[in-house]
């Protein structure tokens, strides 16, 4: 760079710093579409299968079957997730570009 | 008050589920963004860890047959140890390298007591067949925490990594049951109760 | 095209319900494990969670001489039941032995006890049921090395070291988390060993019995349990100290480690026999604890303190000196009481097994309590000296007999546990 002049910088810095910087916004989009892509998909199953979700039918069954039920864990995992990790994350990933 | 073994299933492939969409994020914006924040590097060896913990009561609780306490105990100890040595490498307490090969092993292990565990062929029924596609996930997957200790900034490895946990989570969640598998169902295996 | 297809209906059949799950498990028995009946029931019921096949002789009932009381096993209107007549039952205890064809093709088996105007013994008693073998005696020494090695060296590390000094923290650590693992490893094999033995069972099926009679309805699977997930505590916290250089962490996995040993007092002939109460309890596990604390203390002494800290050898040894006073006396004031209760007759020392078995420990007590006392009234007052004789060296080689002979004790103690006293 010792050569360069100011104006071959200034052309040259579009070039450069454009590839990292998109590739942060994919990186960013990705992260951000963690969260609403498993809360989605929770919400697909329990579609799909509205049986797993006991809350809904609850015929008497016992503590566990209304404890757990596998389509709301997948929600909560996308849910906190998305509260979680995803705001600190795209923090340092603006953070990485600055 | 004992859950059925299904429910300790469903709760485990959370924690897998868990374990997966933090190391795609970690594969995603690579390791030195993720490891910013201290507690954010604990966060999957410390889920690893206490996930190996809880397998030990499902160990002692669930004594229906010998096989099944060899091998959640083979898995309670594997991930304990995997977990054990991620966290220890996070804190800077452990330095090699290769104490990342625990999670291969980790891998190799789990993937080979689920193979054993289940001695019926693939199309027996849909247990036999979700027995067999996570332990092969597993032992395949293994592959990828392997590749990874020596290549620790590829995000294919990585992904690689995380989609194990996925799919053996989703596994996890699976119905492992006597039912038909691709429409076969082994006349030994009886009627599927539908 | 063809594979996204056959990716969907793979997703499709993964995902459709059905109630079976995969292994048929013995949901309800009747009688129940160890039921005390006031008559003989006319059947033997059994409930599993799903369908499974029956045979002529998936269920016997024997009587405490072994004979067979019960007919033909026939499956009931609901594919999940096996029931089989029994004749009219006198007064005493039976066993029930059963093996069906569980709907994902694997034989399983099981065992359970009940009794009949009597109390059911458990099923490592059941008729049939063999052991405590060699096999097992040398198990239980296992599991008393390893036990020594934690409680020992925690022990050792607190009230000795009274911490953790750099220069021994790798090597103490190791050797304490060798003795977790190796407790946890042997529990396992302990107790499956135990079930083998009441099960009768070649390992092809032995893999797929049924082992909750034996974990729940007996002491030795209430220690066990109890002892693995205490020991898994333990593993926790001396992972803690280790990982954020915390010997707070250590005090509690002392204490745990200390009190889930008495697993082994709760599941001993201490317990059960006649003459047992609360005090021979309480004796057996001060008996226990003290030995795992001296041999534990012994081996860390030779092997970490005397190779890796020259200086620390003579502190180390002059408050581990102190200690072993006090555990040696706890150890034989508890041991003498344990023999009176359980050798009523000075005879009985070279009449019964037991009591041969117990002389043999107490000729190679006496050789280390010999050994120890040169120790405390050769070696202690070298070292207070701190002369350049060399005994500093030699200590550490003699330090190792001492432990050897220590566990050899250990190996004597694992068979008497597993015998029966002559009371």
């Amino acid at each position: 760079m010792a050569g360069a002049t100011p104006g071959s910088l200034m052309r040259a810095e579009p070039s450069t710093l454009e590839t990292p910087r998109a590739r942060s916004s994919i990186r960013a989009r990705a992260i951000s579409g963690i969260g609403p892509l498993t809360v989605l998909a929770g919400v697909l199953w329990a579609f799909a299968q509205p049986y797993r979700v006991t809350i809904l039918h609850p015929r008497g069954q016992g503590f566990w079957w209304l404890a757990v039920e596998p389509p709301l864990l997948v929600i909560l995992v996308g849910v906190l997730f998305g509260l979680v990790l995803a705001p600190g994350l795209l923090e340092d990933l603006q953070e990485e570009d600055r | 008050m004992q859950p059925d073994p299904e429910f300790v299933h469903w709760l485990f492939a959370t924690g897998f589920l868990i374990l997966g969409v933090c190391l795609l994020a970690e594969a995603v914006v690579g390791p030195d963004v993720w490891g910013r924040r201290a507690w954010r590097a604990y966060l999957w060896p410390g889920a690893a860890l206490i996930l190996g913990i809880f397998l030990w009561p499902v160990m002692l609780l669930f004594t229906s047959s010998t096989l099944h306490m060899i091998a959640h105990s083979a898995w309670a100890q594997v991930l304990m140890l995997a977990g054990g040595a991620e966290l220890a490498l996070a804190r800077g307490k452990l330095s090699s390298r290769y104490w990342h090969l625990t999670i291969a092993l980790a891998f190799l292990v789990s993937g080979a007591a689920s193979l054993i565990h289940e001695q019926n062929d693939w199309l027996f029924s849909r247990s036999a067949f979700v027995h067999h596609a996570m332990g092969w996930v597993m032992i395949g997957g293994a592959l990828f925490p392997l590749a990874r200790t020596f290549r620790p900034r590829s995000f294919a490895l990585g992904a690689g990594f995380a989609a194990t946990f996925l799919v053996v989570s989703v596994l996890l969640y699976t119905h492992r049951d006597v039912a038909e598998i691709f429409g076969h169902l082994s006349p030994v295996a009886g009627a599927p109760r539908r | 095209m063809r594979r996204r297809l056959l990716l969907l209906v793979a997703l499709a059949v993964l995902a459709a319900p059905a109630k079976a799950s995969a292994h048929a498990t013995l949901l309800d028995p009747s009688p129940e494990y160890r039921e005390r009946l006031a008559a003989g029931p006319p059947s033997v019921v059994l409930t599993f969670d799903q369908a499974v096949m029956a045979f002529p002789d998936s269920i016997a009932v024997r009587s405490g001489e072994g004979r067979v009381l019960s007919g033909d096993a026939a499956g009931g209107a609901d594919a999940r039941v096996v029931l089989v007549p029994v004749r009219s039952l006198p007064r005493g205890a039976y066993t029930v032995r059963w093996h069906v064809l569980s709907s994902d093709g694997h034989p399983i088996s099981g065992v359970y006890t009940f009794g009949v105007r009597v109390a059911a013994p458990p099923p490592t008693e059941a008729f049939g049921a063999s052991g405590p073998t060699r096999t097992e005696d040398f198990v239980r020494w296992a599991y008393f090395v390893s036990l020594a090695l934690v409680v020992g060296g925690l022990g050792f590390a607190l009230l000795v070291l009274r911490g953790m000094p750099s220069a021994l923290a790798g090597r103490l650590y190791k050797l304490i988390g060798l003795g977790i693992v190796a407790t946890l490893e042997v529990g396992i094999i302990a107790f499956l060993l135990r079930a083998e033995g009441a099960l009768q069972l070649p390992l092809g099926k032995l893999l797929y019995a049924d082992l909750t009679p034996i974990a729940n309805g007996t002491r030795l699977g209430t220690a066990f349990m109890a002892m693995t997930m205490g020991f898994v505590l333990v593993s926790v916290l001396v992972y803690f100290a280790w990982l954020l250089d915390r010997v707070v962490f250590l005090w509690p996995a002392f204490v745990l480690a200390l009190g889930f040993s008495s697993g082994l007092s709760l599941s001993g002939h201490q317990a059960a026999d006649r003459g047992s109460s609360w005090a021979t309890q309480i004796a057996d596990w001060i008996h226990l604890s003290a030995a795992l604390l001296w041999v534990g203390g012994l081996v860390v002494l030779a092997v970490c303190v005397w190779p890796l800290a020259r200086e620390l050898r003579r502190d180390a040894f002059l408050r581990f000196s102190r200690l072993a006073t006090l555990l040696i006396a706890a150890l034989l004031g508890a041991g003498i009481y344990l023999s009176v209760v359980r050798l009523p007759s000075v005879s009985d020392l070279w009449t019964a097994d037991y009591g041969r078995v117990l002389l043999v420990k107490i000729a190679l007590v006496t050789l280390a309590l010999t050994w120890g006392a040169f120790h405390h009234f050769v070696g202690r007052p070298a070292l207070v000296r701190d002369d350049a004789s060399g005994w500093s060296a030699r200590l550490g080689r003699t330090l190792i007999g001492e432990a050897s002979v220590a566990m050899a004790i250990l190996l004597l103690a694992a068979m008497l546990v597993d015998a029966k006293p002559p009371v």
